[in-house]
């Protein structure tokens, strides 16, 4: 197993910055997904930074943004108080879901799906549009035959009960 | 209704007194919002702490995103992609690695920064101009951290603004400020260690 390099504050500061150097910043990533001094050190640079942040004149974003990020969360009618779904626990304190650090793509977008999901969504949609005509005749075939066995099942029966009791022990 | 109390703005919510910045230049440095509490609520599922989280930072956020990417679109998808991650990843965060805000403010950049790679956005932008930053004047700003960046000398501020907004290389820091890379270099090192030297004086 390749031993993982301890990086200095100085070479973190620059990772935290964004300037890209001779070091791969997935070594970086790496380092700081698995030992908790060195995001540690990340997180104090980024703090640092904040100065700037802070120095910026702000600047509301659109008003709906929250609705969005409500929506996106499956959030929306919640008032303040109300029970909302508990964010799913992360497997480590400190790092993101999965053992991965702030600095990594958590979850390679917000709500955006993985490759995987992508690849068949895409499949599917082309699966349909293909198959649309032949699919929509065969859910009214099915929905007439469905029709058909409830009012076969509802319609009235001819009675063939007996009304007179039948005493089979009368000694009649 | 927000109320106005020691230059930041209160507001009533949830049966708590959230205050949020009305003004910037008495927040920058003291900020009596309760990031950690906040986030750690979040946690659990409180809806109210999600609330005063975006109320209180997103405009900040927003600010910084704009700056980073230069235009309104995707800079409400990376605040958007932001509030959703700390929402979803607020029980990973530990007050043992560092402060919730510095934890959030890293997400935001990371999501900027991948959106910009995304995108496809030119490695050096000669057009776009580095974004005033507004220091307070009182004299308390002057010391700690606040002060320290305040008082940069222009060269380095300007490359560590550089780098924070933009990243890249030295070589593409370099070009973007019309300077040369050993010179950005020098300068970014030199306001790195005051930053360090400030924090721990």
């Amino acid at each position: 197993m390749k031993a993982r390099r301890n990086f200095t504050d100085h070479e973190i500061a620059c990772y935290v910055l964004g300037i890209e150097r001779a070091i791969p910043r997935q070594e970086v990533e790496d380092a700081l997904a698995h030992d908790n001094a060195a995001a540690a050190r990340a997180l104090k640079w980024e703090a640092y930074f904040l100065g700037i942040v802070d120095a910026l004149p702000p600047c509301a974003p659109d008003e709906t943004l929250f609705a969005q990020i409500e929506s996106t969360l499956g959030m929306q009618g919640l008032t303040p108080g109300s029970p909302s779904p508990a964010p799913a626990a992360t497997s480590r304190p400190g790092m993101g879901p999965d053992g991965h650090g702030a600095y990594q793509d958590m979850n390679a977008g917000a709500d955006a799906p993985s490759p995987g999901q992508r690849r068949a969504r895409r499949r599917l949609a082309s699966w349909l549009r293909r198959w649309r005509l032949p699919v929509a005749l065969a859910l009214l075939v099915l929905a007439g035959v469905l029709l058909l066995v409830v009012w076969a099942g509802l319609r009235e029966v001819p009675s063939t009960m007996v009304s007179e009791a039948v005493h089979l022990l009368d000694p009649r | 209704m927000p109320r106005q109390t020691d230059g930041l703005a209160y507001c009533a919510y949830n049966g708590r007194i959230i205050p949020f910045c009305s003004n910037r230049k008495d927040c920058m440095t003291v900020s009596v919002f309760d990031f950690d509490n906040e986030l750690q609520a979040c946690a659990a599922g409180d809806y109210g702490a999600f609330l005063a989280l975006y109320r209180q930072e997103s405009a900040s956020m927003y600010a910084l995103a704009l700056a980073m990417l230069g235009s309104e679109p995707p800079a409400q998808v990376v605040v958007h992609d932001t509030f959703v991650l700390i929402w979803r990843n607020a029980a990973g965060y530990s007050p043992a690695i560092g402060t919730a805000r510095a934890w959030m403010y890293s997400i935001l950049r990371h999501r900027a920064r991948a959106l910009r790679h995304h995108l496809g956005a030119p490695a050096t932008d000669h057009s776009r101009r580095l974004p005033t930053l507004h220091f307070p004047d009182t004299q308390q700003a002057d010391t700690g951290l606040g002060g320290s960046l305040r008082n940069l000398p222009a060269p380095q501020r300007d490359a560590l603004l550089s780098a924070y907004l933009y990243g890249g290389s030295l070589d593409t820091i370099a070009a973007q400020l019309g300077r040369t890379a050993p010179d950005v270099q020098v300068s970014l090192e030199a306001a790195l260690l005051r930053l360090n030297e400030a924090v721990h004086a």
